[in-house]
């Protein structure tokens, strides 16, 4: 069958409406450090919200960079494997070591207004077929032997799930 | 090049006593100047919750009851048209900014570290003299560390910060 291998992408939003205990943590410690962070660019306190720094202060988009390594130490929780997203039995499976952190929106006077995206992105999955509405690929790091048993797993796309790359892999090349 | 890095926090609103609980974050270049910031990370913006890609060479630590916090880095290279330089911000326990200020070192430690030890030797001397330097030549006698050691053990380097706390 034709072969190819793929990473995925998964959009996490955390907002003021997040209930899990994970999300309120990075929620809370993403808050305090933009305020921290924020101060460098807003000595005066002169703009309230993200939005206006970012339009108003030169340089002010390096607050995601800024703020980012609060999150670190909850990222390291997830044992690489990226949440939310699981397969048909129900288990994180998607293995991820990159991450992109990204300021949505926030208010120096109102943490309500607070939001916060983290992108994930896999490491390669061997996609091998699509079972109705299900993605059955292998995870597995290690180098995959096709004259073996492959293990594999099978999952359905979801929201804020996407494919972010593709590669080919033509019959005679040997998977990852 | 191993660098210890200590740094003691003032408050100058009360006669110098030492400020505990301050957080203080600083951040450097590397041994042949660049920042983390600023390194292309793989897949284009992403970073590695390892760290290793993105993020290096900077950390935050709170002052302990004797105002100090001890940082273990390297010692930073040069970057064209700085003197070598560590960034410094100080910040209450509440997370007010209290201080952003930079820490010079002395010239001749530098000198031996950028003309013996690779890879430092890559660049040779600083190119800009702390006296020619667009952030210290006013300043020297305030932001200028001490530092000790040899490039056989290693250095540390000691700096009093005051702050209106």
């Amino acid at each position: 069958m034709e072969k190819a291998t793929i990473r995925l992408l998964y959009r996490k939003i955390i907002s003021a409406q997040s209930q899990d205990p994970w999300e309120k943590l990075v929620f809370e410690d993403t808050y305090k450090e933009f305020l921290m962070q924020a101060q460098t660019f807003n000595p005066d306190k002169k703009y309230n919200t993200f939005g206006e720094l970012l339009r108003n202060v030169p340089g002010a988009e390096r607050l995601h960079f800024l703020v980012s390594p609060s999150i670190v130490g909850y990222l390291r929780q997830l044992n690489g494997k990226m949440p939310n997203i699981t397969n048909v039995i129900d288990k994180r499976f998607v293995p991820f070591k990159s991450y992109r952190f990204e300021i949505v929106n926030s208010d120096i006077r109102d943490i309500s207004k607070h939001q916060v995206a983290i992108n994930f992105i896999s490491e390669p999955l061997t996609w091998y077929d699509t079972v109705g509405d299900l993605l059955l690929v292998a995870a597995s790091a290690e180098k995959i032997n096709e004259q073996e048993e492959i293990v594999t797993e099978m999952f359905a796309m979801q929201p804020f799930l996407s494919i972010y790359s593709l590669k080919k892999i033509h019959q005679d090349d040997t998977a990852i | 090049m191993p660098l210890t890095i200590k740094i003691i926090i003032n408050n100058s609103n009360s006669s110098c006593a030492a400020v505990s609980g301050a957080l203080v974050d600083i951040w450097h270049c590397t041994a042949i100047g660049y920042y983390s910031e600023y390194t292309d990370t793989p897949g284009g913006g992403y970073a590695t919750v390892d760290y290793t890609s993105s993020h290096f060479l900077r950390g935050r630590q709170t002052t302990d009851a004797n105002g100090l916090v001890t940082f273990t880095s390297i010692f930073p290279g040069w970057y064209s048209p700085r003197a070598p330089h560590i960034h410094v911000h100080v910040y209450n326990s509440a997370g007010t900014s209290l201080l952003v200020t930079q820490i010079a070192f002395p010239t001749d430690i530098c000198d031996t570290v950028y003309t013996t030890v690779s890879p430092y030797s890559t660049k040779g001397k600083q190119d800009t003299a702390n006296t020619a330097d667009s952030v210290f030549s006013d300043s020297l006698a305030t932001e200028l560390a001490s530092v000790t050691g040899n490039t056989t053990d290693g250095y540390v380097l000691t700096m009093s910060i005051n702050v209106a706390a």
